[in-house]
């Protein structure tokens, strides 16, 4: 990794680790248990984007954008909600809040986010893997765009795996069910597919 | 050059490669469908589950016109299809494998596994990453020409992605029909976490899949080393 990646990193690991440990502290204090899993989470997460990050330097702009991943899902498995929210289940989280009752839950809202920027983090290694026949850079192609669709989705699968894990090793979790993992897969595409149209657009412009 | 490098297939390349053996595969998968769709035990979800397979057709004569597929990754296609028929036919959930299985050997395959549902959604899921993981990568490495890494990486990933987007159709094929043909449809029977499972298992067979080829190359590839790392290079921006 040389200097101007490891100072890119410094900030966002000085902020990932504030929130994680306020995250760690909340949870202790409150008696909650589950936030072993989200825990748990951010633990493959951040050594598995600095290993991404050591060979594959990422930008300072998908840095920032999966900290904040990391504090939304830890805010949504943590955070609790008041009572006069409508919320789906007995969890009175920030993820089982209904953002537009019966449609949009926040929990959609960041398995959009979080898939739709792993599909720009697959776009950012591919095109510092690939070369075209003639050895020149790859541009987003619509090839290569259903490929990052492709690679987002298959993350977000890969994550409805882990959760369904977690199910197995924690009783009673705020992870959902059959009808929950539909619309989680249904958000995972659409983030992903929003990710690729700004990556086609910011190469168009 | 690095792990992959992506060209579009010349247009008049068109390949005919193994046409004899495709043609009689082909032959042997239209004489079953039809035998097996003469009587299916739920006509809706026979035309259902089939709406899929004219869809797979469709690519794969794209594919026997302009890749050279080899002959493994046809039969492998070819076994793949055959069992999806006779999930068609049956039903998922009511495949009667254990009337079979009791017929031979005097016990049920349930009773065997110490299985208490009709499994046989779960072991299509599980032959869907085993089977069919090898022909896209054979797909990746004709049309993208990926190598190393990314040869083993991709088809993992796109078996995964595939998986959860029929997943997806699977859930909302059912929340449109509804009813019994719903719920035939998806053979969740009963199981919150049925999408999860069928998900892991194909990522399971997929990953088996190209372990068992990494395997054969590190043994029989002189620059399987070479290659790998090289395609992890990093191309550093013009």
């Amino acid at each position: 990794m040389n200097a101007t990646a490891r100072s890119a990193l410094k900030p966002v690991l000085i902020f990932t680790a504030c929130y994680l440990a306020a995250a760690i502290a909340g949870a202790v204090v409150a008696g909650n248990r589950e936030f072993i899993i989200y825990i748990g989470v951010m633990l493959v997460l951040v050594p598995s984007l600095y290993a991404v990050h050591r060979r594959y330097p990422l930008t300072n702009g998908l840095l920032w954008t999966f900290s904040l991943w990391g504090l939304l899902h830890m805010a949504g498995g943590l955070l609790p909600i008041p009572d006069g929210w409508l919320r789906h289940g007995s969890h009175a989280v920030l993820y089982s809040w209904w953002l537009i009752p019966g449609w949009l839950k926040y929990d959609q809202i960041t398995h959009a986010y979080g898939f739709g920027i792993t599909s720009w983090l697959c776009w950012h290694i591919l095109k510092s893997a690939l070369r075209s026949a003639d050895g020149s850079p790859v541009r987003p192609t619509p090839g290569l765009m259903v490929l990052c669709v492709a690679a987002g989705m298959g993350f977000g699968a890969f994550n409805e795996v882990v959760e369904f894990t977690a199910t197995r090793l924690l009783p009673d979790t705020n992870v959902g069910d059959y009808e929950n993992t539909g619309w989680d897969l249904v958000a995972n595409l659409a983030g992903s597919i929003i990710a690729v149209l700004i990556i086609r657009r910011g190469a168009k412009s | 050059m690095g792990g992959v490098a992506f060209e579009k297939p010349h247009r008049s390349a068109i390949n005919f490669q193994h046409r004899t053996f495709v043609l009689w595969l082909a032959g042997i998968f239209g004489a079953l469908t039809l035998a097996l769709g003469i009587a299916p035990r739920h006509r809706q979800d026979w035309l259902l589950e089939n709406a899929l397979v004219l869809a797979a057709l469709a690519v794969l004569y794209a594919i026997y016109r302009h890749m050279p597929f080899s002959r493994l990754s046809w039969s492998l296609v070819f076994a793949f299809l055959c069992l999806h028929e006779l999930g068609a036919h049956y039903t998922y959930s009511e495949v009667p494998y254990d009337a079979w299985c009791e017929a031979v050997t005097g016990r049920t395959f349930n009773s065997l596994a110490g299985w208490d549902r009709n499994n046989f959604d779960r072991i299509i899921h599980l032959c869907y990453g085993l089977l069919l993981a090898y022909p896209i990568r054979e797909l990746f490495f004709h049309l993208a020409r990926a190598r190393g890494f990314w040869s083993y990486f991709l088809p993992l990933d796109l078996t995964l992605s595939s998986s959860a987007f029929y997943e997806m159709i699977e859930w909302a094929a059912a929340r449109v029909f509804g009813g019994e043909l719903g719920v035939a449809y998806v053979g969740t029977q009963g199981d919150p976490w049925d999408a999860q499972k069928d998900m892991a298992l194909a990522a399971l067979g997929a990953l088996a899949s190209m372990l068992v080829t990494a395997l054969v190359n590190w043994r029989f590839q002189r620059d399987f080393t070479r290659e790998w790392t090289e395609s992890l290079r990093i191309h550093p921006p013009p």
